[in-house]
């Protein structure tokens, strides 16, 4: 996998780490980035809800 | 992910989320009542983008009254409240005026999920142009791939609407068909 290339704003910084995720989710197990992607998502909702 | 273009389908095998639970349990009472299609944000979400939302949005069928009442009812017995009134005569209202509602888990406002119906020729050209994502413990459908990608990259075109565009394209971007991008975005320029 490529190295995340920093941006020259914050704008082309966020659109690098976006394309960098999306590698990781493209070429990693499904298991291995939804565990990853469910500790940003889990902190805004708790189990209760569901 | 498996995206079988063909079957219009993609596996996911991921670790379900609890925003994904719940969307499940949303999903299998409206099922019963209205055909939909989720839309924008949480199908990049559900893709793996890695970011929160405060709402998930669904478009539904245009349905009678009768069939919308009988809707709330059963989202209110399985412990869900509407955001914008409390008769669901109003709330129906509201859906037949072109307005969008939001529903959510009692004591909570967010997350919610926003439906409405669709009140363009661009929306109603959604539920023709769908996939199906099927998930360790349910299906659901959403629009399709360049549909999403059209709609945030030329439409919505706010910074997180953008990047949502972005990780789509990076993960598809084999499979994906820029004519039709094309082509969904002339039909927008003209909205």
């Amino acid at each position: 996998m490529k190295k995340l290339k920093p941006g020259k704003d914050n704008k082309e910084e966020r659109e690098n780490f976006v394309q960098f995720w999306a590698e990781f989710v493209k070429t990693h197990s499904d298991e291995e980035w939804s565990r990853q992607q469910n500790i940003v998502i889990d902190s805004q909702i708790t189990k209760t809800l569901d | 992910m498996e995206y079988d273009k063909e079957k219009k389908q993609i596996i996911i095998k991921r670790e379900l989320s609890n925003l994904d639970r719940l969307v499940l349990n949303f999903l299998n009472i409206l099922c019963k009542h209205a055909e939909y299609v989720i839309v924008s944000g949480y199908v990049s979400i559900l893709l793996g983008r890695a970011r929160a939302t405060e709402d998930v949005d669904i478009f539904i069928e245009r349905i009678a009254g009768e069939r919308f009442f009988k809707l709330y009812e059963e989202l209110k017995s399985a412990g869900f409240w509407c955001l914008n009134a409390e008769q669901p005569e109003e709330v129906f209202n509201y859906l037949k005026e072109g307005m969008a509602v939001r529903f959510a888990r009692q004591n909570n406002i967010i997350p919610n999920f926003e439906i409405r119906f669709p009140r363009k020729k661009i929306d109603d050209e959604t539920f023709k142009d769908t996939l199906t994502v099927i998930l360790p413990w349910g299906k659901l459908r959403i629009s399709s791939l360049e549909r999403q990608i059209a709609f945030k990259r030329y439409y919505l075109k706010s910074n997180k609407d953008i990047e949502d565009a972005l990780h789509i394209e990076t993960i598809f971007k084999e499979q994906m068909d820029y004519e039709k991008i094309k082509s969904i975005k002339k039909e927008l320029d003209a909205v």
